[in-house]
């Protein structure tokens, strides 16, 4: 069966690719394919290291997950053309997935990104603009009806199938996390940038990981308005009941624990976090040995500013 | 037929006599399962029209963005090959869909364009709209620009449809194309019409059709079950029942709340108060739930409101 002309012209026309080493080290910038843990032998991703560090002997990568179907980029992933790498074809970094894997998880080494196109990814993952040749973000998800949002359901199943192995072990290391009932400040939420990204976050937080409340939380939780479903289901709808419903076991598991006396109280702290907060956004108080997850639109700094002030204070936040 | 021999052929060569013939059987059995009247200009699939689609997808997918180089970075297997070309195949189909519906909209604006205040330029042969009263240069706009105007006008309410529907549908009404056109020649001056289409293609997620959810190229799903057709019936009936029952604040409510759109632009289009908007919409929405979703079971809930939003947009471009 022979090729038709029009494509013999055009594979003539051609360009050679870019090559890249195959045995250089693992660096940040470099695209890499990687297996799906449970997922069928073939079924591959491509991922972008950002970091390389190591834990106890054995090294990790910090990595973001990548695909090609640029009709799928949401306002959270920065399309890099090939002048910004040197992949033949556009790829989509999703900076709402950014995780760590071990790097014995790599598979192939496929390409690199380009350093502009890695400062990007810094103001695509905060939500600033950028103005910068070869690069481009999509729009934000335009509600729960949008096809997009089931496919960014499923790239959080595949980056948590990733990095579940690794995650356990480095950054959770068996300690619960503090959700900070800020988060769930309805009249904060609706300020956010990308709603619909953050409300996703927060559902596959309190369903997919131990998030721990104690009665402190419930009442912060209800003097932000939180406890109550309808307005839950009045301002996000349909979503906004499964996030309730998605929380509210935890809310119960903290309603049914013991007090403890005064003296043996678990005892909280305020730290420059708890400080710094909008008065929507109720009371927050640091528990030992959890890791807390808040977000940026319960500080009074801007965006950029409380992202800083939460790495100081190795706080994930929910919105960047 | 191994994936070693294709990938030799592809080194090679990188089009030659395997790799066309399995290129040829997987647009054919892909194609086949899709309707010709919505994807294939209205004719039925013949060897002759497989043969120009796979064509198509060479020239624009595999060559075009480079996604032959894709397929064989990512493939671990013939059959991986296999799946990620019918990917392709199945985005070319989407992309057939998608291109009638923005190439609609284009001479929906090239009619909206002859009259002030915009005006009608023609450099060779392209098109370009302005501002009667614009001497912005003839300048194509980088993808950042294109994302940029996008997001600038995502506000717009775009009306639902079934994106499997062969019928037509405006995605916008007559005069949201109109404030769509302002705010575009507003924020450039002058726009061309190549560019426009750029706009309206990052617009469009709607318009995806599932193509990465459906990995068998299925179209359309096997055939229900009675129990599912009685079910499907009923729920349409009472959809249908609860559509008509709504006013048409409340239907542009919904769909707006259903993009994501804020209250204040809500409130702006209705011409009303954004408190005005906030009880409509609470009232709608508990509606919405106790009334129409407490009829169904939950995996009924997002094709209830799929069909309920298609109603809502057939009637609101009815009203026009």
């Amino acid at each position: 069966m022979s090729v038709p002309e029009v494509i013999r012209s055009a594979l003539a026309a051609r360009r050679p690719r870019r090559s890249v080493g195959i045995r250089m080290p693992v660096e940040r910038g470099q695209v890499w394919t990687v297996q799906v843990p449970e997922a069928p032998p073939d079924s591959e991703r491509m991922i972008l290291v950002l970091r390389v560090d190591s834990h106890q002997h054995r090294e990790f990568a910090e990595i973001m997950l990548v695909h090609p179907h640029i009709e799928l980029a949401a306002s959270s992933d920065l399309v890099v053309s090939p002048e910004r790498s040197s992949l033949p074809y556009r790829a989509v970094v999703q900076a709402d997935t950014r995780v760590v894997i071990w790097k014995d998880q790599l598979g192939g080494l496929i390409g690199m990104i380009d350093d502009v196109a890695l400062d990007a990814l810094g103001d695509v993952a905060v939500g600033q603009p950028f103005d910068r040749e070869g690069l481009a973000s999509g729009l934000p998800l335009r509600g729960r009806f949008d096809p997009r949002w089931d496919f960014k359901a499923q790239e959080g199943a595949v980056v948590r199938s990733l990095a579940a192995d690794c995650t356990s072990a480095l950054l959770h290391e068996g300690l619960p996390l503090q959700l900070d009932p800020g988060c769930l400040a309805l009249e904060l939420l609706v300020t956010c940038d990308d709603l619909e990204t953050v409300l996703y976050r927060l559902l596959d937080l309190v369903t997919s990981y131990e998030v721990v409340f104690d009665l402190d939380d419930v009442k912060a939780l209800e003097a932000v308005g939180a406890l109550k479903i309808s307005n839950w289901t009045s301002t996000f709808g349909l979503l906004g009941h499964d996030l309730y419903k998605s929380f509210w076991p935890l809310v119960e598991q903290a309603l049914s624990t013991i007090d403890l006396p005064g003296d043996i109280a678990v005892e909280k702290f305020v730290d420059g976090w708890a400080n710094d907060r909008r008065s929507e956004a109720g009371v927050f108080r640091k528990r030992p040995g959890h890791h807390v997850v808040s977000a940026s639109y319960v500080s009074v700094l801007d965006r950029k500013c409380s992202v800083e002030h939460a790495n100081e204070h190795g706080y994930q936040l929910i919105d960047a | 037929m191994t994936l070693q021999e294709l990938r030799a052929e592809y080194q090679s060569v990188g089009i030659g006599a395997k790799i066309w013939a399995f290129i040829l059987n997987t647009a054919g059995a892909v194609a086949r399962r899709y309707p010709p009247g919505v994807y294939n200009y209205g004719e039925s699939w013949s060897d002759d029209s497989v043969q120009d689609l796979a064509q198509q997808v060479v020239l624009d997918r595999l060559l075009g963005e480079a996604q032959l180089e894709y397929l064989f970075d990512q493939a671990t297997s013939l059959e991986s090959w296999r799946r990620l070309l019918s990917l392709q195949v199945r985005r070319t189909l989407a992309h057939r869909r998608r291109k009638t519906v923005v190439d609609r909209l284009l001479a929906r604006v090239r009619r909206l364009a002859q009259t002030p205040p915009f005006q009608v330029r023609t450099a060779g042969r392209a098109v370009w709209i302005s501002r009667g009263d614009s001497s912005a240069p003839l300048v194509d706009l980088p993808d950042s620009r294109v994302s940029q105007l996008a997001n600038s006008v995502r506000d717009i309410p775009q009306l639902a449809a079934n994106p499997r529907s062969s019928r037509a549908s405006m995605i916008y009404t007559t005069p949201d194309l109109r404030l769509l056109l302002e705010r575009v020649v507003r924020e450039v001056g002058t726009v061309s019409e190549r560019d426009l289409a750029r706009v309206f293609e990052v617009l469009l997620t709607s318009w995806l059709p599932t193509f990465l959810q459906d990995p068998e190229g299925d179209y359309p799903s096997d055939d229900p079950t009675p129990e599912a057709t009685v079910e499907e019936a009923e729920m349409r009936a009472a959809v249908e029942t609860f559509a008509r029952d709504l006013s048409k604040p409340e239907r542009w409510i919904l769909l707006c709340k259903s993009q994501g759109i804020a209250d204040g632009d809500i409130a702006a289009r209705l011409g009303r108060s954004r408190p005005w908007v906030a009880q409509r919409k609470q009232g709608v929405l508990e509606r919405l739930a106790t009334e129409l979703m407490s009829q169904f079971d939950a995996d009924r809930h997002i094709p209830a409101m799929e069909d309920l939003l298609t109603r809502i947009s057939h009637s609101l471009s009815a009203d026009e």
